[in-house]
């Protein structure tokens, strides 16, 4: 094994590849959970190998084989199909940055361990991620969706507190072109609604 | 598989509108939209237009006029936009608890049919309810049990996947003054009993029956009985309480009749006086007051893990029943308060309490009228963790000069309170805030890095 750091290679949805450091991709929950199940399969195809070598005794086979599992030892693809390379890019590029963030620490399900709360009181938007959300909408979308594909959470939620901060508040006529959204309310639904909860406007 | 975000390669025709000239067909480029569309000038029209007209980016514009996002992640940006609006620090003018439900229902709430069924549980799961608005609450919960009702008769006809009622977990009605009957109350607490965890009572119209009816929420976790005006009997209560398995908080009402007939029978039938025969097993914060009795605190120890313990408005306890309390909960308690007027105790009955406090203690309130210099002068009162203290004075006649600075500052001195940053005094304590005492008191403090407030 070489001492320098490990790299992953994901390739994007068109198939270009990008080389990214084990600790700044494992920041990634689904690519943490993928990296430990393959050195876990890894760990016992080499044990279960090993066994079988030494009852069989062939030298050359042996041989092959350990080469095969250095290969795929240096080399860990990892298939991105649903996330175009240049959101890849972005991603890579907020992972570089928030490198050393003492983040909070997730559970491997993307939950945190601390209260929901705490987490939302949590400095709301980094002047360099307000930076670095200030693309169009499309892609802001994208990297969103991405964030929440490859789960990591701490990108999520400040892609979210973005878009939060842009739909606050707006009226629901501005908000809905924001998102895009048709109205699918009638005239009556929208009666019945206001009916329905007018005490929560009385106050 | 293909992907069919990439942008196609293929040169497009875009229509746009200029004024007073109407539609005008551009060919532009892939790099010529991806710059429009950078400037954000993309509108609803446009991309219609471009659906219509334009068969390669159909797909495209389909997926934008969709939902682009997951649901899921629409209640995320929600919850955060209700999070920030309801936020002082994003936002400077301060947003109370009414707007939030304002905020809730009329923006949020209107967007699109998702939207609100996002939001329905995020409205009703903390009404906030007043006087103003509480009858219209009632009625909303009424027609929906209605609806209710129909979805039973007939399977095939549901007119609303859920019950409003349901989505309640908070119910605040310290803001109900008279508007309530004691009917609509307990009506009330029928229809959100399913799901509620935190209930403070009204003042008015609380009686017997919303007692009784009290006894349906099983999964009661905060109860605060502490604003009801009516006399609360006891004997009725503790019986019910002892139902709520998850109650973790619970404060008692001001007025009660005096539960003796409660330790009585408790006596005559021989049940053993464990925690779990009166108190509810999961306590950890009680605010004991009202009529309760020594004979009451001496039968029916108090639970065990308690972390919070308040005691006001007891005028029947003496010192013996709070040390037999403190003796039975002092080595878990974080926190302990004690409000005047706590008329059955001397004026120096308090000063011994730290012994019976274990190094857990962080916050405290002790009454100026119960204790003697001697809480401060005392070398084995040691506090290590203790960060808040509050000293309270009801400043009545002969309680002021008491306690001198000098006792607080000696206490400093030895280092017997090493974390406490924080002190509170009530200005009724009668301390000239301009003598030298106060300064050597306010200097030994700063060195150890706390601050004194006075509070009126």
């Amino acid at each position: 094994m070489s001492e320098s750091e490990k790299m992953i290679t994901l390739v994007s949805g068109e198939g270009a590849e990008h080389q990214v450091p084990e600790s700044i991709i494992s920041k990634s929950i689904l690519i943490k959970n993928f990296l430990q199940d393959f050195q876990n399969d890894k760990r016992e195809t080499t044990n279960t190998k090993s066994s079988l070598m030494d009852d069989i005794n062939d030298i050359d086979d042996d041989d092959e084989e350990q080469e095969e599992v250095a290969q795929t030892e240096n080399d860990i693809v990892m298939p991105i199909p649903n996330v175009r390379s240049s959101i890849l890019t972005k991603i890579i590029k907020w992972l570089e940055h928030h490198k050393n963030d003492t983040t909070l620490e997730y559970n491997n399900d993307g939950t945190s361990s601390t209260s929901v709360d705490d987490l939302r009181r949590t400095d709301p938007l980094d002047e360099w991620d307000k930076q670095f959300f200030s693309v169009n909408q499309e892609t802001m979308y994208e990297i969103i969706l991405a964030s929440n594909y490859l789960n990591i959470p701490q990108l999520l939620d400040s892609g979210c507190k973005v878009i939060a901060n842009m739909i606050r508040g707006k009226s629901d006529v501005e908000i809905r072109q924001i998102f895009n959204i048709e109205d699918d309310f009638t005239k009556e639904e929208k009666e019945a609604i206001r009916r329905e909860n007018e005490w929560a406007e009385q106050i | 598989m293909a992907n069919k975000r990439r942008p196609k390669k293929t040169v497009i025709p875009y229509r746009k509108y200029v004024a007073g000239v109407g539609y005008v067909t551009n060919t532009k480029t892939v790099k010529d939209l991806k710059a429009f569309n950078d400037q954000n000038h993309l509108f609803d029209d446009d991309l219609e237009d471009l659906s219509k007209d334009l068969s390669p980016l159909s797909i495209s514009s389909k997926a934008r006029s969709d939902h682009v996002l997951p649901m899921e992640l629409y209640a995320k940006i929600l919850d955060y936009a209700i999070d920030f609006d309801n936020d002082e620090k994003f936002n400077p003018k301060k947003r109370t608890q009414e707007t939030k439900a304002r905020i809730v229902y009329k923006n949020y709430a209107l967007v699109c049919k998702a939207f609100y069924y996002l939001m329905i549980p995020r409205l009703y799961s903390t009404p906030h309810l007043t006087s103003k608005n509480f009858l219209k609450f009632i009625q909303v919960l009424d027609a929906d049990k209605k609806i209710k009702r129909n979805i039973k008769k007939n399977k095939n006809d549901i007119v609303q996947p859920y019950i409003l009622s349901d989505f309640v977990n908070t119910l605040d009605l310290s803001m109900i003054i008279q508007s309530g009957k004691n009917s609509i109350i307990s009506k009330l607490l029928r229809r959100c009993s399913a799901n509620l965890v935190e209930f403070i009572a009204p003042q008015t119209s609380f009686g017997m029956l919303s007692l009784t009816t009290l006894k349906s929420c099983y999964n009661l976790e905060v109860l605060n009985l502490q604003l009801v005006a009516e006399k609360v009997d006891l004997n009725e209560l503790f019986p019910s309480l002892n139902k709520f398995k998850r109650l973790r908080s619970l404060a008692l009402p001001r007025s009660s009749f005096n539960c003796d007939l409660l330790a009585e029978n408790y006596t005559l039938r021989k049940i053993s006086f464990d925690n779990d025969a009166i108190w509810p097993p999961n306590l950890e914060d009680v605010t004991l007051s009202g009529s309760l009795t020594n004979d009451f605190i001496e039968l029916c120890f108090m639970p065990v893990n308690l972390k919070k313990l308040s005691i006001s408005h007891c005028p029947l306890l003496d010192d013996v029943s709070i040390y037999k309390i403190l003796d039975r909960c002092g080595n878990t308690l974080e926190s302990i308060h004690f409000q005047y007027p706590l008329t059955k105790l001397r004026s120096d009955s308090l000063d011994n309490i730290l012994r019976y406090c274990s190094s857990s203690l962080k916050e405290m309130s002790i009454l100026a009228d119960n204790i003697s210099k001697y809480f401060f002068l005392d070398e084995t009162h040691f506090a290590p963790n203790l960060e808040t203290m509050n000293i309270i004075c009801s400043g009545s006649l002969s309680q002021l000069n008491k306690i001198h600075p000098d006792d607080l500052t000696i206490a400093l001195v030895e280092n017997r309170f090493p974390s406490l940053k924080t002190l509170n005094i009530s200005m009724r304590i009668g301390w000239d805030m301009n003598s030298d005492d106060i300064e050597d008191l306010i200097t030994v403090f700063e060195d150890q890095g706390g601050s004194i407030y006075m509070s009126y």
